[in-house]
């Protein structure tokens, strides 16, 4: 080989290994940046995932605190990834203080209560069995109206019963609770529904617009009113609720007129309770409760 | 590798740390009294949290802008390792002992390939 083209293929061999590692250190680099960028966009995602999940969630709270005759919600277990976020928690009604008729609550889950009819009346959610409270339109007339009254005076005197009472015409809130009898514990009060004159069903307790009268942990609120309408405030800011909005405005005019409410009580002065405004009486959960009466 | 793509790689890995260090500096601020000044020890405090892993991204402006390869190559292989860190800090419970040693004694490195990336000359060609 003559002098030249060794020099030649000395550059050639020189080239070859230099442009194998560019190359290589672009190729190096260039998984570097995707590596590091995919992270990013990870956490990015996660961080997006907690943001919407905790939208949903400050929205749910807040409709559970008008929507639910006696419903609250619990605590949320949250899990948030980058591709997915979740929530679960269980709603559950007050009696005594007791967390009881718990149904699960998830954000990948339909809301609905699905209702199943008792073969002995009485309708009861698919979902976990509870009976439902039903609640009655004030001057509606409906094909069947049940009314539990008369199976109170069949229960133990040992356990207590949750109860929604729909009254017979819109009441002023103050004069009704002044009516209700000091063994008798008002939880939550009614404030009508929406849409109900065009259809012939009462309105199950889930769905139920009202003010409740104890906190999640059935601690009487000191004022039930103010806390009410915080909570109607930011929700409807949050979800423009035509119907909330509504009883909102009638609210803070003062204007705090019921049409049924949920109590708790032994089952034997429930059963005797005589008051004209009461039309029926539907049952929701009932407790064994041992405690012996002081008074 | 072409100029353009270099500096679009940069842009790209800075903004990447940021979202993980912006975040981090933004918590080491929340037990802070609103009104306290900016000259405080808080203020100071956040502000290295998000200068000292942003170190690396000096170093690479330096080592693009001289165009050293060689040292632009270890400066994205630290900032790969610096965003593993970071990431578990971020997404699991590290102890806090863990982050000073491993984090200080990476930024140490970082430094002093920050020192060796600005006395090196650029390059000349021909």
């Amino acid at each position: 080989m003559k002098r030249e083209d060794e020099t030649f293929q000395l550059d050639r061999d020189v080239v070859k290994k230099a442009r194998r590692s560019s190359y290589r250190k672009m190729i190096g680099m260039s998984a570097i940046v995707l590596f590091v960028g995919g992270l990013a966009a990870l956490v990015l995602l996660g961080a997006w995932n907690s943001w919407s999940l905790h939208r949903t969630l400050v929205e749910e709270e807040l409709r559970a605190s008008v929507y639910g005759a006696n419903r609250h919600v619990g605590t949320f277990d949250e899990s948030v990834g980058p591709v997915t976020a979740r929530a679960e928690t269980v709603v559950y009604s007050l009696v005594r203080g007791r967390p009881v008729d718990h149904e699960r609550w998830t954000t990948d889950a339909s809301h609905r209560t699905l209702l199943h009819d008792g073969e002995t009346g009485g309708r009861f959610s698919q979902q976990s069995g509870r009976k439902v409270k039903q609640l009655y339109v004030p001057g509606v007339t409906y094909e069947v109206m049940e009314d539990d009254q008369p199976k109170l005076e069949r229960m133990p005197r040992t356990t207590v019963a949750e109860v929604a009472v729909s009254f017979t015409k819109e009441e002023p809130v103050e004069s009704w609770l002044r009516r209700v009898p000091d063994s008798v514990t008002p939880l939550w009060v009614w404030f009508g529904s929406q849409g109900a004159n065009e259809e012939d069903e009462p309105v199950t307790d889930e769905w139920a617009l009202g003010m409740s009268l104890v906190d999640d942990a059935g601690v009487p609120y000191d004022d039930p009113v103010a806390t009410w309408i915080e909570d109607a405030t930011r929700y409807v800011d949050a979800t423009d609720d035509a119907f909330v909005r509504e009883q909102l405005e009638r609210v803070t005019k003062g204007n705090i007129a019921v049409t049924g409410a949920v109590v708790t009580g032994r089952p034997n002065v429930l059963a005797t309770w005589n008051d004209p405004s009461i039309r029926t009486m539907s049952i929701g959960a009932v407790i064994d409760d041992y405690e012996e009466e002081t008074t | 590798m072409n100029k353009t793509l270099q500096w679009l790689f940069l842009i790209i890995l800075a903004l990447a740390l940021n979202v993980l260090v912006v975040p981090m500096a933004a918590f080491s601020l929340f037990g802070t009294q609103e009104g306290t000044s900016i000259f405080s020890l808080d203020y100071l405090i956040a502000f290295l949290v998000w200068f000292v892993p942003n170190i690396i991204v000096i170093q690479l402006i330096i080592a693009t802008k001289k165009s050293l390869d060689r040292e632009r190559f270890i400066g994205y292989l630290f900032i790969g390792v610096q965003m593993i860190l970071l990431f578990t800090v971020y997404s699991f419970s590290v102890p806090f002992a863990a982050i000073v040693w491993i984090g200080g004694a990476m930024q140490v490195i970082i430094v002093a390939l920050l020192v060796v990336t600005i006395r090196k000359r650029q390059p000349q060609l021909g």
